[in-house]
């Protein structure tokens, strides 16, 4: 099953396809996620959401429903402190505007909090919420992203908000980079070509909606353990927005069920806590996937456009993108999703001189976008991997030439590294491993790329088409996030390792654990690890940006370096050898005198024999990347498409990336995997829909469609190992990257097909039918 | 009103109201293998074996499990279910495993009656179950690891 | 969340549970349970549970060539019974096998689908094309109407407190009759946005006796019959097959919903109707 191992690389822990750590646990559905604790006493907790995409709330009348037998607390905006902040798990000071209340006198679109219910059981909260009376007062609202920025609506009128680039045009942020004079190159340049292509809103939908409990230990502290990919990022938002300080919170996350980026957020914590803190009793509070699609976070939707200029050879001379996005009704990730639709994807081809990146964040009256893997990157390379396949037909290149033709390279770099970091500047970094010709080629092979001209379609009535997308992503956010992790030497010679990462199923407890194991030279077994839990794990900002496996396993490395060379220290101490001539090797401590395993001198260590000596062995680090070094990944799909219906026969999606070091193969490919299937979907078949009130009709599974096991074709990774000397044991990132191929992907075969440029996704038979349809015509 | 099943092999009585939920009495009774990601039938996390047949609680009455035999995953511990668990786990396909006590169960009911299915039967069972981390890829993979080493060692005893 | 259910009721007879139904009118009958569970609605007070009344026998009758499926019968056993598995080449097994998902099917009873059908009802079509009665039960009476003209007529007036106690199907005699289902969904776990189910007997040359019926319209499904009388007499050809595809897309009374602009429903009619008359042409030459 290790068909991605690599033979090269010499490892004992790492580069394995081990089990997972927590993985006996979740297969045996054993209670460890957070709804599936008990808590005696305890109550639920729901909101009530607004009907209205726009209104003031001129009355809230809360005294039938305090009237209802088992109802506990509510809350609304007459009684909770206004506190502006934004719910973006983001690192201190945040880049997104300070544009959300707890509870407002304004709601911004149909999902947005009114009130809050606590009581004794969920038919009880429910009553309590169908009596609370609201007077709306209803203001016209904003829903198309072109107009917001000209109307004379302002969605964010508020005196307190800050942070917001320009609210009397709706715009929550903006970037302007300009590198070169680009639009003078482009207009020189022998070829210039153009791309306009417009996303929609998607949801994350992990399986396990959002899930808090909140409750008091007995010492009067708050305690929130909560579904959130960002513990200690939701642990100083609660301490601002309940004015408390940091030290009397405690954030706990266990297993969680899913986030991709909508757990990188506050969204129930701040309102379970709030009850907690005024009944003194545990309150738990459950999104249900209708409140999931509602009233959680989404994909930004954004319409981006792409302008290359090109030598008739097909050399990029000169790139302008301009990004339009929709960030709902407040501003959450709205600059930095907006700054990786160019940082992500622009230094790719940093063969052009000459760059210009600029865009709009715009408020609209609907749902609220934001963190979301691949975090603006998916948008981006849609846009830009269409205008490179025009690019190379229009010059009469193959679209593998004309990306080897302009990718970036090791030892190269891109001016864009330095101007465009997440929400300021960003820093110089040059590329230090990739190895993206080599997926582009071993992709291609195995999808056929090169005898694809001679592949017939399968049936009549349908065409044949192959498609390619390539890009990268980064690995953490450089010179801002940061990671630490902590061991501690048990008396048998075991490990805790304690981190403030957080697993979300991703398996990163496990990568985590084999790094220190690779390290320390012990069993994966030796490693008991301990993660995301604000009193007794070192601080990490969470999990996002790609930044786990790089970021905290850089942290743990250097840990477990220290820890190895404490060890060693204390044995060539405690038994006089000459310093430098111990090692710790497979468990055993080799001196020159003496020799002990290493769970012998453990136990040693807390030993009465050793009196005074006696000592506890730990080890801390900290680590701040100086650099996101980028994965790389090629996409190839092969499609037919039926000329009748516009149904798309989905056949075959190859991705080969380059990640570094796979410290865990079948952990990396699962990632891949589940981030490809994921892009099929928002390529197909996922799209929010809305009402001309705003309102969402389809937030169920029942009309909101996922893939599930049938819809997908036959999908083969292949892990491309480099080895990228910043990284733990020459890793690099792997979480996002995956889903930045289907659309770009499944455009450029579509087009391949049938001819026909593809803009909007979803791309449905519908759509695909009435294009053909339009063409022909 | 009273009903009365067999959970997980222990025949029980339970004091339930009538428009009661069946994924509600489980969790509530401690099966929290049991979990609630949709209500509307669609995701599969909520899946169990009625009378050995694989199906979403949160469309069932409580009250329709009167007289049957109900099994969560925390009943599943035969020979089939353990191996595949392991294959579960060694093929990588378990990510968050939110959705993976329904995949069990649906896998589980899969190899009951079908020892030697092929890929596209595999995902035929599996198509009531939402998997957002895997892709499913590896998932099938595994079960068709499973159904291979049992079907290896029944064919060896012939 | 049935908020004001009070009683759930397991009658030991039809006529205990006609009687209880009589008693609160806002008593609900219950099989499967799966469309009930779902619902907030606030109406449903009482349920009756039809399961234990002995409606799940399948049966198929060789002599008499019928085959009878109680009201009961949970969807997948339909699906994995090996006589019905010898029907029509598989046809009932293959397309009933189309509803839902697995899961969806192992609790769904066909009398539940048939109750109270969605417009998207896959078993309607199906069901429609053969030659099946349903038998209900209704104030003391025992009914029988024909499948396909019950939906054509207020089948929930109809329908309206009686119990279905089962669908009985006429197989068609002799080796050279096929039937196809086709269905068109957003993803594959989904309800139709259109379905489609057609059978044909063939007389030595010519089609002697044709059934077309499409569903999910966005409507509930009907047949076409102007386009059956129209096939009757002819020899099955690719010419015909694609006339009589487009005859039916121009004959059915489509519409546009949320899901597909009534256009395009005419576009997959024309195609799903052409691709299983050819699917039953290629059947009917492989048996003759």
């Amino acid at each position: 099953m290790d068909k991605n191992k690599s033979d090269e690389l010499n490892y004992d822990v790492v580069n394995k396809s081990l089990t997972k750590v927590d993985g006996t646990a979740l297969v045996n559905g054993k209670p460890v996620f957070t709804g599936d604790y008990d808590y005696s006493n305890g109550l639920v907790a729901s909101i009530l959401h607004s009907p209205k995409p726009r209104a003031e709330i001129v009355n809230i009348d809360v005294s039938a429903a305090e009237e209802v037998e088992g109802v506990e607390a509510i809350l609304h905006q007459g009684n909770v402190e206004r506190v502006p902040h934004t719910t973006a798990g983001q690192g201190y000071p945040e880049p997104s505007p300070y544009d959300a209340y707890t509870f407002d006198s304004k709601v911004r679109y149909v999902g947005d909090r009114v009130a809050a219910v606590a009581g004794e059981s969920k038919e009880a909260v429910k009553e309590g919420l169908d009596k609370i009376e609201v007077e709306y007062k209803e203001l016209e609202p904003i829903f198309d992203l072109e107009e917001s920025r000209d109307s004379s609506i302002k969605i964010h009128d508020e005196e307190d908000s800050t942070g917001i680039y320009d609210p009397e045009r709706n715009i929550a942020a903006n970037v302007d980079i300009k590198i070169g004079d680009p639009k003078e190159v482009i207009s020189q340049s022998d070829v210039a070509v153009e791309s306009s292509c417009r996303t929609q809103f998607a949801q994350h939908t992990p399986i396990e909606p959002h899930v808090t409990t909140a409750y008091l230990d007995e010492h009067e502290r708050l305690v929130v353990k909560t579904s959130t990919q960002v513990p200690f990022h939701v642990r100083r938002i609660l301490a601002q927005v309940l004015d408390m300080p940091i030290g009397k919170i405690r954030v706990i996350k266990p297993r969680i069920g899913g986030g991709f980026g909508v757990k990188q957020e506050l969204l129930l914590e701040d309102v379970a806590s709030l009850f907690a803190l005024r009944t003194g009793r545990p309150v738990t509070m459950e999104y249900s996937r209708e409140e999931e699609f509602n009233s959680s976070r989404t994909r930004h939707p954004m319409e981006v456009d792409v302008t290359l200029g090109a030598t008739s050879e097909g050399k990029l001379q000169g790139i302008i993108m301009e990004v339009l996005s929709n960030t709902g009704a407040y501003g959450a990730h709205s600059l930095t999703v907006l700054s990786n639709v160019g940082s992500k994807t622009l230094p790719l081809y940093n063969k052009a001189s000459d760059l210009h990146f600029f865009g709009d964040a715009v408020y609209t009256n609907l749902p609220v976008p934001g963190a979301y893997r691949g975090y603006g990157a998916p948008q981006g390379y849609f846009s830009l991997e269409v205008a490179i396949d025009k690019l190379a037909e229009k010059v009469g290149k193959d679209p593998i030439e004309i990306r080897k033709l302009n990718h970036i390279r090791e030892g190269e770099t891109s001016p864009i590294f330095e101007k465009l970091g997440e929400g300021k500047e960003g820093t110089v970094q040059h590329i230090h491993s990739c190895r993206l010709d080599e997926c582009i080629d071993r992709g291609a092979e195995e999808i056929g790329w090169h005898a694809r001209d001679e592949k017939q379609a399968s049936k009549a009535h349908r065409k044949k088409g192959f498609g390619l997308a390539i890009n990268m992503q980064g690995s953490g956010i450089p010179l801002i996030d940061m990671a630490a992790a902590r061991l501690k030497l048990n008396e048998d010679g075991s490990f805790n390792l304690y981190v403030g990462a957080t697993d979300l199923g991703t398996g990163s407890d496990t990568v985590l654990s084999q790094i220190a194991a690779e390290v320390l030279e012990v069993d994966l077994d030796d490693i008991i690890v301990y993660s995301s839990d604000t009193d007794f794990t070192p601080f990490d900002s969470g999990a996002y940006a790609s930044s786990t496996t790089y970021v905290s396993g850089n942290a743990v490395e250097q840990a477990a370096k220290k820890a190895k060379e404490k060890i060693v220290r204390a044995f060539t101490d405690l038994n006089d050898e000459d310093p430098g001539k111990v090692e710790l090797s497979d468990g055993v401590l080799i001196g020159e005198e003496e020799r002990e395993t290493l769970s012998e001198f453990a136990l040693s260590l807390t030993s009465g024999e050793l009196e005074t000596d006696q000592q506890q062995i730990e080890a801390s680090a900290s680590e701040v990347p100086e650099e996101s070094p980028p994965p790389f990944s090629a996409h190839f799909v092969e499609l037919e498409v039926d000329t009748r219906t516009g149904e798309i026969d989905l056949q075959k999606y190859v991705s080969a990336v380059d990640c570094g070091t796979a410290i865990n193969p079948n952990l990396a490919e699962g990632q891949m995997e589940g981030a490809i299937v994921n892009g099929i979907g928002y390529a197909l078949t996922e799209e929010m829909k809305f009402d001309s009130s705003g309102r969402m009709t389809n937030p169920s599974f029942f009309d909101y469609k996922i893939p599930n096991t049938e819809d997908i074709p036959d999908i083969e990774v292949i892990l491309v190992e480099s080895s990228e000397p910043t990284g733990p044991m020459g890793a690099k990132s792997v979480g996002e990257i995956g889903i930045n191929g289907a659309i770009p992907a499944i455009a450029n075969a579509l087009r391949d097909a049938i001819g026909v440029e593809f803009t909007e996704p979803p791309f449905t038979p519908e759509k695909v039918w009435k294009k053909m349809k339009d063409e022909r015509e | 009103m009273k009903v009365e099943f067999e959970l997980n092999g222990e025949v029980k009585e339970f004091d339930v109201d009538s428009g009661e939920i069946l994924l509600d009495l489980l969790r509530d009774e401690g099966c929290k293998s049991v979990k609630r990601g949709c209500e509307t039938g669609d995701c599969g996390a909520c899946m169990v074996l009625v009378d050995g047949r694989a199906m979403t609680s949160c469309t069932l009455f409580a009250a329709q499990a009167d007289g049957k035999e109900v099994r969560t995953v925390e009943g599943l511990e035969d020979e089939l279910a353990e191996q595949l668990k392991e294959s579960l786990l060694e093929a990588g396909a378990v990510q968050c495993g939110f959705c993976i006590p329904g995949v069990l169960i649906s896998a589980y009911s899969l190899l009951s009656r079908n020892e030697e299915p092929t890929k596209g039967e595999i995902k035929a069972a599996l198509d009531g179950n939402l998997c957002r981390c895997t892709g499913y890829v590896k998932q099938i993979e595994a079960i068709k690891e499973t159904a291979d080493s049992i079907g290896g060692s029944s064919n060896g005893q012939k | 969340m049935l908020k004001n259910l009070k009683e759930y009721h397991y009658p030991g007879s039809l006529d205990e549970a006609l009687s209880l139904s009589d008693r609160e009118s806002r008593s609900f009958f219950i099989a499967g349970g799966t469309a009930l569970a779902l619902s907030d609605s606030s109406r449903p007070v009482e349920l009756i549970d039809v399961s234990r009344l002995g409606l799940d026998e399948l049966e198929l009758d060789k002599e008499n060539g019928k085959l009878t499926i109680g009201a009961t019968t949970k969807i997948q056993k339909v699906v994995e019974n090996k006589s019905v598995q010898s029907v029509l080449g598989g046809f009932l097994s293959e397309s009933l096998e189309e509803i839902g998902s697995y899961p969806v099917r192992n609790a769904g009873t066909l009398g539940g689908s048939l109750v109270r059908p969605f417009p998207w009802s896959d078993v309607v079509p199906i069901l429609s094309v053969l030659e099946t009665e349903i038998t209900y039960y209704h104030k003391g009476d025992e009914k029988t109407r024909e499948l396909s003209k019950l939906y054509e007529s207020d089948f929930r007036g109809t329908l309206n407190r009686s119990i279905i106690e089962g669908v009985s199907i006429s197989l068609p005699e002799g080796l050279n009759t096929a039937a196809k289902f086709k269905k068109f969904s957003r993803s594959e776990f989904d309800v139709a946005a259109l379905n489609l189910a057609c059978k044909l007997s063939v007389e030595g040359n010519n089609i002697s006796e044709a059934r077309l019926s499409i569903g999910a319209r966005p409507m509930i499904g009907e047949r076409v019959t102007d386009l059956e009388d129209n096939l009757v007499g002819e020899k099955l050809t690719e010419k015909v097959a694609e006339d009589a595809a487009v005859f039916a897309a121009d004959a059915a009374d489509l519409g546009g919903d949320n899901k597909l602009s009534k256009e395009y429903r005419k576009q997959l009619v024309k195609k799903m109707a052409e691709e299983a008359l050819m699917d039953i042409k290629k059947e009917v030459a492989n048996e003759s």
